[in-house]
């Protein structure tokens, strides 16, 4: 298993935070707590519309692909 | 699928004097939360006044059971609504889902105590605090709540960051 890289924006916030605690726990997990820190500089209702935003993007996303996409025929 | 729209839904609940705290992902977002949802939920006032206004504001956008099949006949009226609870429903708007009770935390009474008042979409709501989402996801005990509750964790740490001179 390869070792955990850290990026350096993120060890340099862990170093404020003992270890154990639940920035740490988070970021062993694997979530990017960098998209936490961008979120907490927006108001809530930035938080909310980015999100809905995002989640706009991704339904067009959906119907592209699947007005697009066609299925893989095995040969024989 | 129609892609559920936030904003439009909250608006239209506060603007109408529905008594309601924002629960679930939702709230979650606002704290600051970088997981997807795809629905609103809401727990409401179960008094006969606020489920009249609720039914009244959200009759237009033509709420439905989600997941349940058309020839289900579900008549949304504050009757149906008092006599069940917890609901799930797909609206012209997007998903809605309408608890009466929130698990780990109680009814509207306690969920409104657990919550913080807010400034969204320039209208001012309820909304349950990171450590009432703590309560609810923990009671859940659902296995993908485990990522939100670690994610929830950091989130309050990081609103509150250790002190320089700990």
């Amino acid at each position: 298993m390869q070792p955990t890289v850290v990026q350096p924006v993120i060890a340099q916030l862990l170093s404020q935070y003992p270890p154990g605690s639940a920035v740490h726990k988070a970021v062993e997990y694997g979530i990017d707590i960098t998209l936490l820190i961008e979120n907490l500089k927006l108001t809530p209702t930035q938080r909310l519309r980015r999100a809905e935003q995002i989640c706009k993007s991704w339904c067009d996303f959906k119907k592209s692909f699947n007005a697009q996409s066609t299925k893989h025929v095995p040969r024989h | 699928m129609v892609e559920t729209n936030i904003e439009a839904i909250l608006t239209l609940l506060a603007q109408n004097q529905i008594e309601f705290v924002v629960i679930g992902g939702v709230a979650a977002l606002a704290h600051g939360s970088a997981r997807a949802t795809f629905d609103v939920d809401v727990c409401y006032r179960r008094t006969k006044e606020n489920v009249a206004r609720l039914c009244n504001t959200l009759a237009p956008l033509n709420p439905r059971l989600r997941g349940v099949t058309e020839d289900i006949p579900f008549i949304f009226d504050s009757e149906s609504i008092l006599l069940g609870l917890n609901f799930t429903f797909t609206t012209d708007m997007g998903d809605l889902d309408l608890l009466g009770e929130v698990a780990g935390i109680g009814m509207y009474d306690q969920v409104l105590m657990a919550s913080e008042r807010g400034g969204l979409y320039g209208l001012t709501m309820n909304v349950l605090t990171i450590e009432g989402l703590l309560k609810a996801k923990r009671a859940a005990g659902r296995r993908k709540d485990l990522e939100a509750i670690i994610e929830l964790e950091a989130l309050r740490d990081l609103n509150d960051p250790p002190s320089v001179t700990e």
